[in-house]
C-alpha cells in the first residue's frame, strides 16, 4: 500500500482519500459494503473453525472450562471401530451421488441447452426439487421408497421388478439416499452448466463442424473441454456436499438399517449434539475438513492435468 | 440545477445510508414520548421437546396456566426444542447463565445434568409452593430420585408411561382369534403372530409381531425381553454391567427367531409408527402417546397387557416429569415452583388427554378419570404395577438405553439383527463397552 506525496498539512480524510494500492486508489466505501458479510464470516466461521480445533484438544461438555487431553480424541478416533464404517459409508455414498448429480446434470443441460419445444418448463422441473426443503425431500422420499406401498416399488413390481427393501435392508439403503439426494441436488447444478453452455461461442462449434466433426466429436472435442472449469465446480461442489450430508440420513434412515448409512457427519452429531462429547465430535470434525480438502484436491489436480 | 452524482459520492452515501440503518436496527427500541410503560408480567421460561399430538395437549395445559394467570403477574413462556438437541441447548444456555427455568425430562435419565451442576434438587422449592408430596405415586416418585447424589429428588413427576400390547382388532378377526382372549405368555404370543402374519412366498408382508429390522423398536423388544428372563444392564449398586448375560443371548436369539424361524416379522419396517398405522403389523409393544394418533384415524384396535414372554412379568417405565435449571438470580426459583405446582394440581387434562398415567393419587381417584378413552388407556395405567423395566441412573445414561434414537447399543446389536454378527459376539461385544462407560462413571 502506498500514499501519494502530501503537503505536510493535508489532513488524514485526504490522506485516506488518496491512499493506493497496487497503483489503484483505495475504494473505501466498497470495504464498508463487504463488512455486513466479512464481519458475521469471521465470528460464525474463521473464528468458530479455530475454536473447534482448539476443542477437538480437549475434553469439553459446554459447562465448564475444556479440560486439555492432547491427541487423546484423535486416538481415540482412530481406534474407533465405528469410524472406518462411518467414513466408508461417506465415501461410498460420494462415490453414488458426485457422478450421479454430475452426469445427469450435463445432460438435462444440454438438453435444456437445445431448446426443444417445451425447454422452459422442463428448466423449471427439473430445478423445481431444489426449491422444496430437503427435510420434505426426505419426508417424500420415504413414502415413495416403502417397501410395500411406495410408488417407486409399484411401478418396478409392475415390469416384474420384486419389491425392494431401499431403507430397510443395509445393501440398498446408500442407494436410496443418494437416489434422493441426486434429486434433490441435480437443479442447482444443471444451471451452472447451463450457464457455461451458453457461454461456448457458437462459431467453434461451427468450425469444427465445417472440419468434418460429427455430433459426438464436437461434443467431445469442443463442449467438454471447454466445459472443464464448470464441471470441475460441480464436482468440487458436490464432494463438499456428500461428505458433508446430514438432513437426509436424519429425516431417511436415522443412520440405519444396522448403521450402513451412518454418515460421517451423523456420527458427528450423535457424538457431539446428543451425547455432548464436544472434544471428540471437534476432532471428528477436523479429520472431516481435511478428508474433503485432500479429495477435492486431488480431484482439482486430475481435473487440471487432463485440460 | 444539475448535479451529477459520480460513482465515489454514491458508494459513500450509500454506504453511509446503509450503516446507519444497521445501527438503527440495532438500537434498544424506546418506548414513544407520552406512551405509559407496559406492566410486564414474570415470564418463567419452559422448554419441552413434546411433539405432535402430545405438544397440543401440553400446549393447550401451558395455556390453561396463562389463562387462569391473566393480570396475576405471571406467565409461562414455551419453547419447543428438538429432543435429539435438547440437552445441548441447555447445557449451553446454562453455560451462558440464560437457562429455561424448568423443562421435560424422562425422570432418572439426567444423571450427567446433576454432576455438570445444571438441575437443582425439587423437593424442597416445591414443597414451599405447596405442592402435596405425599399425594404423589410412589414409584413415580422413586424414579426421580438419585442414589449417587445423595438420594435427592430432582424430577417431579407428570405422568407414568408404561409399554403395552397394542392389536389390530381387524386383523384378530379376518384370523379367526378371540380378542377377549388376548397373548400373555410367550406360547400364546406366538401362536397369535404366527395366525396374524401374511406371507408372499417366503417373504412376511404383514408382521404378526410388529418390530424394526434395526435401531430403536427391535432393540428394545430384545431389552424388555431379556429383562423379563433375568438379564440387567446394571447390579443395583451401579458397580457391575451385565448381570446374567446369558439371559441377554438369549433374547437376542429369541427376537432374531421371530424374523428367521419363525417368520412373525420382517425387517422390512423402518417406521413403526407407520406400519401399525397402515396395517402391515398387527401386534405392537409401544407406549400411550400413540393413542390419540390411531383413534383420530380410526384403527380398529385394542389395547391389551404386555405378555409374559420371559419368566418374569415386565415393561418398561418412563416417567415424564419436569426439572428445574440452574438461575444466577436464585429468586426464580420460587416463582418457577409456583408454576410447576400449578401444572401439577391441575394434570387432570394431560394424564387423561395427554399421554400415561397420573402421578398424583388424587387424580387416579377421581371418578371421571375414567372417562375419557379409558378402554384404551386402562392397560397402560393398570399396568404400572410390573413396570419394573427401567434404564439405569448413570451418567453415560443415553449410551445405556434400548429406547432410544442411535447410540452405543443400535451400533453394537443392529448387526447382530442383520446377521453380520452373531448374538455371542453382538452381547458380549455391548457388555464390554459398557463396562467401558461405567468404569469412566
Amino acid at each position: 500500500m502506498t500514499t501519494q506525496r502530501l503537503p505536510a498539512e493535508a489532513s488524514l480524510r485526504d490522506r485516506l482519500r488518496r491512499m493506493t494500492w497496487k497503483g489503484e486508489r483505495i475504494e473505501w466505501s466498497a470495504y464498508f459494503y463487504v463488512l455486513p458479510f466479512f464481519v458475521p464470516f469471521v465470528i460464525f466461521t474463521i473464528l468458530a473453525i479455530i475454536f473447534g480445533a482448539y476443542v477437538s484438544f480437549t475434553e469439553w461438555r459446554i459447562i465448564g472450562d475444556p479440560l486439555w487431553v492432547g491427541f487423546a480424541n484423535y486416538v481415540r478416533a482412530f481406534n474407533d471401530d465405528f469410524v472406518p464404517k462411518v467414513w466408508g459409508n461417506t465415501f461410498q455414498l460420494a462415490a453414488i451421488v458426485v457422478p450421479g448429480t454430475t452426469i445427469l446434470a450435463l445432460l438435462f443441460a444440454l438438453y435444456v441447452n437445445q431448446r426443444l419445444r417445451g425447454f422452459t418448463a422442463s428448466r423449471l422441473a427439473f430445478y423445481a426439487p431444489r426449491v422444496v426443503s430437503v427435510t420434505v425431500v426426505g419426508l417424500v422420499w420415504v413414502w415413495m421408497l416403502d417397501t410395500r406401498f411406495g410408488v417407486i416399488n409399484q411401478y418396478l413390481h409392475k415390469v416384474g421388478v420384486p419389491y425392494i427393501p431401499w431403507l430397510t435392508n443395509p445393501d440398498w439403503v446408500l442407494w436410496a439416499v443418494g437416489m434422493t439426494t441426486i434429486w434433490w441436488d441435480l437443479g442447482f447444478h444443471m444451471v451452472i452448466l447451463l450457464a457455461a453452455l451458453q457461454d461456448i461461442p457458437s462459431e467453434l462449434k461451427d468450425a469444427a463442424s465445417i472440419d468434418g466433426a460429427s455430433a459426438l466429436q464436437q461434443f467431445w472435442h469442443v463442449v467438454v473441454p471447454l466445459l472443464r472449469p464448470a464441471i470441475s465446480l460441480v464436482i468440487t461442489l458436490e464432494i463438499i456436499s456428500a461428505f458433508r450430508i446430514f438432513s437426509q440420513i436424519f429425516v431417511m434412515t436415522q443412520g440405519g438399517p444396522a448403521g450402513a448409512s451412518f454418515s460421517i457427519i451423523f456420527y458427528i452429531y450423535e457424538r457431539g449434539f446428543m451425547n455432548t462429547e464436544l472434544g471428540y465430535s471437534s476432532a471428528l470434525s477436523l479429520m472431516l475438513f481435511l478428508t474433503i480438502l485432500v479429495v477435492t484436491l486431488i480431484q482439482l489436480r486430475i481435473i487440471r492435468e487432463r485440460a | 440545477m444539475n448535479v451529477k452524482l459520480n460513482r465515489r459520492s454514491f458508494l459513500t452515501m450509500a454506504g453511509v445510508a446503509s450503516g446507519a440503518a444497521v445501527l438503527a436496527a440495532c438500537a434498544t427500541p424506546v418506548a414513544a414520548p407520552g406512551e405509559e410503560p407496559m406492566a410486564e408480567d414474570y415470564i418463567v421460561n419452559h422448554w419441552t421437546w413434546l411433539s405432535a399430538s402430545d405438544a397440543e395437549v401440553w400446549g393447550a395445559h401451558i395455556d390453561n396456566f396463562n389463562e387462569a394467570h391473566a393480570g396475576l403477574g405471571i406467565q409461562i413462556e414455551r419453547l419447543e426444542v428438538s429432543s435429539n438437541e435438547y440437552k445441548t441447548k441447555v447445557l449451553a444456555a446454562a453455560a451462558t447463565g440464560q437457562a429455561p427455568d424448568f423443562g421435560w425430562a424422562d425422570a432418572g435419565e439426567r444423571a450427567d445434568f446433576i454432576a455438570d451442576g445444571v438441575m437443582i434438587p425439587v423437593e424442597e422449592h416445591l414443597a414451599e409452593a405447596g405442592l402435596d408430596w405425599s399425594d404423589f405415586t410412589a414409584l413415580s416418585v422413586a424414579k426421580g430420585r438419585y442414589p449417587q447424589f445423595n438420594n435427592q429428588l430432582y424430577h417431579m413427576p407428570l405422568d407414568a408411561m408404561t409399554w403395552q400390547l397394542e392389536i389390530n382388532l381387524d386383523h384378530v378377526e379376518e384370523a379367526g382369534l378371540d380378542p377377549d382372549s388376548p397373548p400373555t405368555n410367550n406360547d400364546e404370543l406366538l401362536e397369535w403372530s404366527k395366525a396374524l402374519s401374511v406371507q408372499e412366498g417366503d417373504t412376511v408382508v404383514r408382521s404378526g409381531f410388529l418390530m424394526t429390522g434395526s435401531g430403536l423398536h427391535v432393540a428394545f423388544i430384545w431389552g424388555l425381553v431379556a429383562h423379563q428372563m433375568g438379564f440387567r444392564i446394571t447390579n443395583d449398586e451401579l458397580t457391575e454391567v451385565c448381570v446374567n448375560p446369558d439371559a441377554a443371548k438369549e433374547a437376542a436369539q429369541w427376537t432374531l427367531d421371530l424374523f428367521d424361524v419363525h417368520k412373525v416379522a420382517t425387517r422390512d419396517v423402518s417406521d413403526r409408527y407407520k406400519a401399525f398405522g397402515t396395517g402391515e403389523g398387527s401386534m405392537f409393544i409401544t407406549g400411550p402417546w400413540t393413542l390419540n394418533g390411531y383413534i383420530e384415524q380410526g384403527l380398529n384396535f385394542a389395547v391389551e397387557f404386555t405378555p409374559n414372554i420371559g419368566g418374569e412379568l415386565a415393561t418398561r417405565l418412563s416417567v415424564g416429569s419436569q426439572e428445574m435449571y440452574i438461575q444466577e438470580d436464585e429468586s426464580r426459583y420460587a416463582r418457577s415452583a409456583e408454576a410447576l405446582t400449578w401444572l401439577s394440581d391441575e394434570s387432570f387434562l394431560w394424564t387423561t388427554q395427554g399421554r400415561g398415567a397420573a402421578c398424583r393419587q388424587s387424580i387416579l381417584d377421581r371418578d371421571d378419570y375414567k372417562a375419557h378413552r379409558w378402554e384404551y388407556r386402562q392397560p397402560f395405567v393398570e399396568g404400572m404395577e410390573f413396570a419394573t423395566f427401567i434404564p439405569p441412573k448413570l451418567k453415560a445414561a443415553p449410551d445405556f438405553k434400548y429406547y432410544t434414537s442411535p447410540n452405543l447399543v443400535h451400533r453394537i446389536i443392529d448387526p447382530v439383527w442383520q446377521g453380520d454378527k452373531s448374538v455371542d459376539e453382538g452381547v458380549d461385544e455391548l457388555c464390554a463397552a459398557w463396562e467401558e462407560l461405567l468404569a469412566a462413571e
